[in-house]
This record gives structure tokens, C-alpha cells and sequence, in this order.
């Protein structure tokens, strides 16, 4: 009879274990992992990471949303004006062909959103073509990097809203980025890893989870104490002929980018004509998207999605109700047991151990 | 009787020589002191309402790589000259001061905070140490590199001159750390190396933290630097632009250039195993202007920030922006050779040298590619495609594949423009070093401030600054305890005036002995 009893007590104990451990693990197991790319400059002034917009993911069902979270381990500035950064091609501004959207110069206290300078997400309007270093392109083009810095610098969960709300595009979803690889081994056309410098930099791209919460979105800046925006390519030449014509780039395949630099200080300063050089293939396939033209709100507080947090509740609930079970079954008041049944509670030890 | 006119007249020959003698010494010490600087700005103000020099440091570059550092001593010799107000009806000053970027508690974005360090309203009589009215030198905060909340991140420097016409020098300016190390020395800064003109600035170096600001008129901002090059050069290529003539069909090229043949198959000297790649030489810009030409868009816009470039103008590079006064080593802004490896070129060449938007004449002497291991891969005294004498005029240049292995294209952006290379090479040739290749290197010291030094301090202005040996924010009171002199009379410097008041006592000793020895004659 005791052994029975303990039998049942073990059982109901390892029930409840078991109930645990189900409960965590599946939890565990079903928590969102997300691909991310951790960025370290080593002794390149100005990698970065280009999205190719297309248009034929995004003619249509625009404006569009970019969301990613991006967490700075360390960031220390090489130049005065060095930054991290995030820009954007898709022919908004007919006075300048890159858009400077934010820049950022200290580390993070965790992931924060990727916003613009005023605290927004990141939004473009559909795609056709865009005027790139004078040709008109079917694509528009999203970067963001480091500009004269050491640093290193985490992005995950990188995907593109449309209208609707609808994830159009995502890093998780794109299956020819291979978890483990540098971005610059990758044969993709989703995404390059670029530079201006000396090509030290790393863009490796790992699985990691989103247990760790993103932290509140950077505070709005008004744009007058805002620091000056800086452009990450150097001043010069927008020139680079070559000495034999057969030596420029094929235009089929690459594309000349260029952007100019305004040399930031005080009033009449005078403008430096400047270039850099880039290049990033041709779009191809991704079909395009329709919906309504509703926009999705930025919130300011990134936070868990609403699949973790639903995840967290049921957890909580069945973590309450093994442990209801266990201390009704302990205190013998489970309906299918007998008011004063079962079996006598063990004997205690007395004072003296006897 | 005789004897007597005799004594008199002595007594009062040596009273005037005495008296002549005091006034020359007193005239000479007048002068203002004779200095040469190692290295100078030269502000000269026409009618520009603002024009300014600021120099942004970083931690790092100011000694500060790991942990903090400072407060810093910013030291100089200065001399204002023809110090006039542009508009009378305005405040005219020339000040100095600092500009810190710091993040707040818990925020991501930089703010600043400007200390006004110190003003002057006045000439200086020539030059004078660059200091606090009393004395102490010019004090700037801590700074530090871990960006900790509300800790100084970087500094702004600023010399401005507003509203005010004339000439201000800021030469041997120096910063040294709290050990009293000098961090930051301007005449050993290799950013200034071959610069005259620093009234535009064109450069991708990332360590030149000086910036020129003209605004609202004219004004220059020269640099002028003590050493005088000695170089004798052997094998020189000269790139002619020529001015641009109104009227004329064909226009003086905007952006002629050099390139390197890195890669090109069959006639390339450089691998992959020889790199890293070392370039060396010396250049030198005469008789430099702005490019007037009209040729298209992009040469007129161009002309807008003329240079000769060294480098590549697509990636690093340090832009002549006058005449060098001679010869120069051709190395980056940062005083390091130019190098590359065979793998990172990205094209079969590598632009290395040239023109923006200028004219006049650049040349390069004595070029060299080293490779990893110091062993001359390509040099002009090797090259068999330059033939001395011979002017290449406007035409592109390739080398040939026999003569010209590893060799240079001598290039340019249009075919249908004015410019020219030429090629020659000295009747003797002299022998040179790897010590001829390096920027010259300044012996500087500096020698803090000791309590009770007189200073030589110029004339302040009636109404700044705070005392910079505890600098207060904008919203911050200043120390009570730390008064900064600012209302008080502000004492001048030393002129030397006081030298003809000692010598009246001897006068009047020498005039009352002739006195004396008339009234002995006449009991």
C-alpha cells in the first residue's frame, strides 16, 4: 500500500516535471530565431550592406516598411564625422540621388529599431525606375554600414512591410542567404557586402534568437542639434576613366553609383565635388505585391512580437496549472480522490529522530 | 676760465651721450621681438564677416587611445596686425574657443557645449605667447574615448575672426597632455606638408582635424612653414596645364592624371607575392590657379575646389591646393607612403596622381614602386618609355609592352584639351636616401606655466571669457573663486617703454654736477 502510494506520488511528480519540461521546451523550441549579421569593420573606413530594391517585388503595394533591429557592441570614431549609417537610393529627392535617412555614433544599450533621424521607420514608396548615377534602374537601393569607425554592429530580423502590413521581403524568408557564411561569399542578389576601404571588414551572417528585447527606439532629434550628416564615401573624383575603353564596367551587369559630398562647417563653405564607386547587379525574379495603401505604424518601444508574447501567456498558464495540480494532488483534494482515502500520511520523525 | 668751459661742456657732452646712449637701447628693445615659426597660419582678412580655423580632435588623437586624458595645455605664439572693424556699427574680435561633444545620460545623440577660452580686440605689437591675460596658458578639458555619459568625446577648437579686418598668425601652436607631453604639435602635423593655401581644404585624410571657414566675404588663409627643401631632383615628370584663354576653342584639361599599370596583362611587374606595394617620390606645384575652364559641367564644377591630387581620387587622398614652394614627398596626408596590395586593385591600373580642376604645373620626381621587401619593382630611372627631353604633349600615353613594364599611363579625362607632359632628366645625377623621402621633423618643447611668469599676453577683450583653467558651459556660473580678470584692467604687454624714464636720473645726476661745478667756479 505505501509502495503504491509512493509510486503515485513519484508519478504525479514527474507528471508535473513533465509538464514543465514540455512547457519550457516547447516553448523554447518554438521561440523565433532570425537570421542576423554582425558587421565588424576590423580596418575598413566605410563597409556596408546594400539592399537591392526592386521593382519588381515593389512596384506596387507601397509605401513599404523596412524593420530591423540593430544592436552596436562598440562603435569608436576614426574621423570627426565618422558614423554609422543608413541610406537610401529610390529617387525621393531629385536634388540628391542618396538620401541620408539617420546615423548613429555610440554603442546601444541592446537592440534598438532601425529608424530615420526622426525616430520613424524606415518608408519607401513603390518602386519603378530610379535614376542611379544617371541611368534609370529598375531598382532602388537601401544601405547601411559604417563610415570611418571601428566597430562592431549586430542586424537581425531585416524584413520589408508593404502597405498591408504583409511582410513583402525578409532575410529570414530569403533562402540564398546561408546561415554561417560571410555576406561577401554569398552568390545572392538579395543582398552585398560593400566597401569603400580596404576590404578587411566581416559581414558574417548566423542564426541567433530574439530572446534579448529590443530596447526603445532612439529619441527624435530635432534636425537643428542634430550631428551634421555625413556621407560615407570620400570626397573626390567623380571621374575614373579608363585608360582603355574596354575596361569599363560592363553595363549590363554593374552599375556605377555615385554620391556627393558636402563638406559640412560654417556658413560659405565651399563644396567638394566627391564620388564613390560601387556597383550591384542586376534585379531578378520576387513577385510583386499589391494591397491597400495603409501604412504600418512604427511603434516606439520595438518589444516582443505578438507570437512571443502569446507564447509567454500560455506558458504562464501551464506553469499555474501543473502547479495547482501538484498541490492538490499533495493535499489529496483531486475530485477522483477519496475524501479521507488513501493511504495515512507517513509518520514523521519525532524530536529525537526515533 | 678755460678749464672750467672745458668741464662744463664735458659734463654736458656726457649727459647728452648718456641720455643718447638709454634712448637707442630703449628705441632697440621697442621692436617687436624678431620670431620665425616653424609652421604658421597667416589670416588675412579683407571683408569676410567670418573667417575661421577650427581643428576637431578625437580622443585618440590627442593622446587618449585607451583611457582619458587632459585637461590639455593649448600653447602658441600669435601676432595681430592691422586690426580694424569691417563694420563700424558691429563688434569687431577675434576669439578662441572650445566646442565639446559629449552624450547625455542614457542618450544616443551627441550634444556640445562651447567654452569661450578668450578674445582679443587689439594689435599685439608683433609676437606674443598666445595666454591667459596673467599669464597661465590656454587650458582644454579632459577628453575621453570610452564615450562614457556626459564625458567630453572630442573637442573643437575654433579661431575666429569676426568682423574683423587685418592679419592674425597663429604659429608653433602646440597641445600637450597632463604629463605635459606634447600631443599635437602644428609644425610637425604632416597634413600641412606642401599646403600653402588653406583657404579650401581638399583632402580624404582622416586625421587632418584642422577645417578653414570663409564666410561673407574675402579673406585667405595661408600656411607658411619653415623648412626649405634641398631636394635635387634627377628624373622629373611635369604635367603642364595651361590657364584657360577667353576666346579660345580648346580648354585646359580639368583632370589629367598617372596611372600605375597594376595588372595588365604581359606587361604588368607587380604580383601578389610582392605585395604589399610602397610608393615614393617627391612633387612639386608651380604657378597653381583655378581651372577657369568651360569645357562641361563636371570641369566647371570641378574648379570649384581645385588641387593637385596625391593619390587616388576615388580613394585616398591629399589635394595641393597652391604652390608647394619647392619640393615635397609625395606620401598621404597622414605622412605614410601611399601602398597597395596586387589583389585590391580592383581594375588593371591605379590612378595615384594628379589634377582637379587646376592649372599650372605639377610635377613628380624620382618616382619609385617598392614591394614588400623594399626592392625598386618600377622606377622613371628605369623606364625605358620616358625618353628625356621629350614633351608627350596631350596625347594618352601608354606604356609599351617591351619599355615600359609596371609603368605609368600618363593620362587625362578628355582628349581634346589643352596639357602636357614632359619628361626630363638631370645632367648630373645625385644620390639619394630613404631619409630624402620624409617629411622634415621640428624639435618642439613645451614649457608649462609656473605662477609668477610674466606674460606677454596681448591686449584681451573687454568682455569674455570664462577662465579656461575651469571652463563653465554656457548655463554654468563661473567659479567666483577663480576670477578671471575679465573686468579688470588688462595689463599690456611689454613694449619696452619704461627703459627712457631710468635713464632721466642719470641725466639730471650729469646735469647737476655741471651745475655744481659752475656755482665751485663762481665763489
Amino acid at each position: 500500500m505505501v509502495r503504491k502510494t509512493r509510486l503515485r506520488k513519484w508519478a504525479a511528480v514527474l507528471l508535473l516535471l513533465s509538464m514543465l519540461i514540455s512547457c519550457f521546451g516547447g516553448f523554447s523550441a518554438s521561440a523565433a530565431t532570425t537570421k542576423e549579421i554582425t558587421l565588424t569593420t576590423n580596418s575598413d573606413i566605410n563597409p556596408f550592406l546594400r539592399i537591392p530594391l526592386y521593382a519588381q517585388t515593389f512596384s506596387s503595394g507601397g509605401p513599404f516598411t523596412v524593420r530591423c533591429e540593430m544592436k552596436v557592441d562598440s562603435f569608436t570614431r576614426t574621423k570627426s564625422d565618422g558614423n554609422l549609417f543608413v541610406n537610401i537610393t529610390d529617387g525621393r529627392d531629385s536634388s540628391q540621388m542618396v538620401v541620408w535617412m539617420n546615423t548613429w555614433t555610440r554603442k546601444t544599450n541592446g537592440w534598438v529599431e532601425m529608424t530615420d533621424s526622426n525616430g520613424q521607420y524606415i518608408t519607401f514608396e513603390n518602386i519603378n525606375k530610379v535614376l542611379i548615377s544617371g541611368v534609370l534602374e529598375d531598382f532602388g537601393l537601401l544601405q547601411f554600414g559604417a563610415y570611418y569607425g571601428d566597430a562592431v554592429v549586430h542586424y537581425r530580423n531585416f524584413r520589408i512591410l508593404n502597405a498591408a502590413g504583409n511582410v513583402v521581403y525578409s532575410w529570414d524568408d530569403d533562402s540564398s542567404l546561408e546561415v554561417g557564411n560571410d555576406v561577401r561569399d554569398m552568390s545572392t542578389n538579395t543582398l552585398y557586402a560593400e566597401t569603400f576601404g580596404d576590404g578587411s571588414a566581416e559581414y558574417m551572417l548566423e542564426e541567433s534568437g530574439t530572446g534579448e528585447e529590443t530596447t526603445t527606439t532612439p529619441t527624435p532629434t530635432p534636425t537643428t542639434t542634430a550631428a551634421p550628416i555625413t556621407t560615407p564615401p570620400s570626397d573626390g573624383s567623380t571621374d575614373q576613366t579608363d585608360p582603355t575603353s574596354s575596361q569599363v564596367p560592363d553595363p549590363d551587369t554593374t552599375t556605377t553609383v555615385e554620391h556627393d559630398e558636402t563638406t559640412t562647417g560654417g556658413e560659405g563653405e565651399t563644396t567638394t565635388p566627391s564620388s564613390s564607386e560601387s556597383t550591384a547587379s542586376s534585379p531578378t525574379e520576387t513577385d510583386p505585391v499589391t494591397g491597400p495603401t495603409t501604412s504600418d505604424p512604427p511603434s516606439q518601444s520595438g518589444g516582443l512580437g505578438a507570437g512571443a508574447i502569446a507564447g509567454i501567456v500560455i506558458g504562464a498558464i501551464v506553469i499555474l496549472a501543473g502547479g495547482t495540480f501538484g498541490v492538490l494532488y499533495a493535499l489529496k483534494k483531486l475530485p477522483w480522490m477519496k475524501k479521507n482515502g488513501g493511504e495515512p500520511p507517513a509518520p514523521t520523525d519525532g524530536p529525537d529522530g526515533k | 676760465m678755460k678749464w672750467l668751459r672745458m668741464k662744463r661742456t664735458l659734463a654736458i657732452l656726457s649727459s647728452v651721450a648718456l641720455l643718447g646712449g638709454f634712448t637707442a637701447f630703449s628705441a632697440a628693445a621697442e621692436e617687436p621681438e624678431v620670431y620665425t615659426p616653424n609652421r604658421a597660419f597667416v589670416i588675412e582678412n579683407e571683408s569676410a564677416s567670418t573667417v575661421a580655423l577650427r581643428m576637431t580632435a578625437l580622443p585618440n588623437q590627442l593622446g587618449a587611445d585607451e583611457e582619458p586624458n587632459g585637461p590639455y595645455h593649448l600653447w602658441a605664439r600669435m601676432n595681430i596686425d592691422g586690426l580694424d572693424a569691417i563694420n563700424d556699427s558691429q563688434e569687431t574680435s577675434i576669439s578662441l574657443q572650445a566646442k565639446y561633444g559629449y552624450y547625455p545620460a542614457g542618450s544616443m545623440d551627441m550634444e556640445y557645449r562651447t567654452v569661450e577660452l578668450c578674445s582679443w580686440t587689439a594689435d599685439t605689437d608683433g609676437w606674443v605667447d598666445m595666454t591667459l591675460p596673467d599669464g597661465p596658458h590656454l587650458t582644454l578639458e579632459a577628453l575621453d574615448p570610452l564615450q562614457a555619459d556626459d564625458a567630453n568625446c572630442d573637442v573643437t577648437v575654433e579661431f575666429a575672426m569676426t568682423n574683423a579686418k587685418g592679419t592674425f598668425q597663429i604659429a608653433d601652436l602646440v597641445i600637450a597632455d597632463k604629463t605635459d607631453t606634447i600631443v599635437y604639435s602644428l609644425a610637425n602635423d604632416p597634413c600641412f606638408s606642401g599646403i600653402t593655401d588653406f583657404s579650401r581644404k581638399q583632402s580624404s585624410e582622416p586625421s587632418f582635424m584642422w577645417s578653414p571657414v570663409i564666410s561673407g566675404g574675402d579673406a585667405s588663409i595661408g600656411v607658411e612653414t619653415a623648412a626649405v627643401s634641398t631636394y635635387v631632383p634627377n628624373y622629373v615628370l611635369t604635367l603642364d596645364v595651361p590657364a584657360n584663354e577667353e576666346g579660345e576653342s580648346t580648354y585646359p584639361e580639368d583632370c589629367a592624371y598617372l596611372h600605375l599599370n597594376v595588372k595588365d596583362p604581359g606587361t604588368t611587374a607587380f604580383t601578389a607575392e610582392g605585395s604589399p606595394y610602397t610608393l615614393r617620390g617627391m612633387v612639386k606645384v608651380e604657378n597653381f590657379a583655378k581651372n577657369d575652364t568651360q569645357y562641361d559641367a563636371e570641369a566647371i564644377a570641378r574648379s570649384q575646389n581645385p588641387a593637385f591630387l596625391m593619390g587616388d581620387p576615388l580613394g585616398t587622398y591629399h589635394g595641393l591646393t597652391g604652390d608647394t614652394n619647392g619640393w615635397v614627398p609625395f606620401l598621404k596626408g597622414d605622412g605614410t607612403p601611399f601602398t597597395f596590395n596586387y589583389d585590391q586593385i580592383g581594375n588593371w591600373y591605379a590612378q595615384f596622381w594628379g589634377s582637379w580642376g587646376c592649372t599650372g604645373q605639377y610635377s613628380l620626381a624620382d618616382f619609385e614602386v617598392l614591394d614588400k621587401d623594399g626592392n625598386v619593382v618600377y622606377s622613371f630611372a628605369t623606364d625605358t618609355d620616358l625618353v628625356d627631353g621629350t614633351d608627350y604633349g596631350a596625347a594618352h600615353f601608354t606604356p609599351t609592352t617591351t619599355g615600359g613594364k609596371g609603368g605609368v599611363y600618363l593620362w587625362a579625362a578628355h582628349f581634346d584639351t589643352k596639357y602636357s607632359y614632359r619628361y626630363e632628366v638631370a645632367d648630373t645625377i645625385t644620390e639619394h636616401t630613404a631619409d630624402d623621402y620624409a617629411l622634415p621633423v621640428f624639435e618642439e618643447t613645451y614649457v608649462p606655466y609656473e605662477s609668477g611668469e610674466d606674460p606677454t599676453t596681448p591686449p584681451t577683450g573687454p568682455d569674455e571669457p570664462t577662465g579656461p583653467d575651469e571652463p563653465t558651459g554656457p548655463d554654468e556660473p563661473t567659479d567666483p573663486d577663480e576670477p578671471t580678470d575679465l573686468t579688470d584692467p588688462t595689463p599690456s604687454p611689454g613694449t619696452g617703454a619704461t627703459l627712457p624714464l631710468a635713464a632721466l636720473p642719470l641725466a639730471a645726476l650729469s646735469l647737476a654736477a655741471v651745475l655744481a661745478t659752475r656755482r665751485h667756479r663762481q665763489r
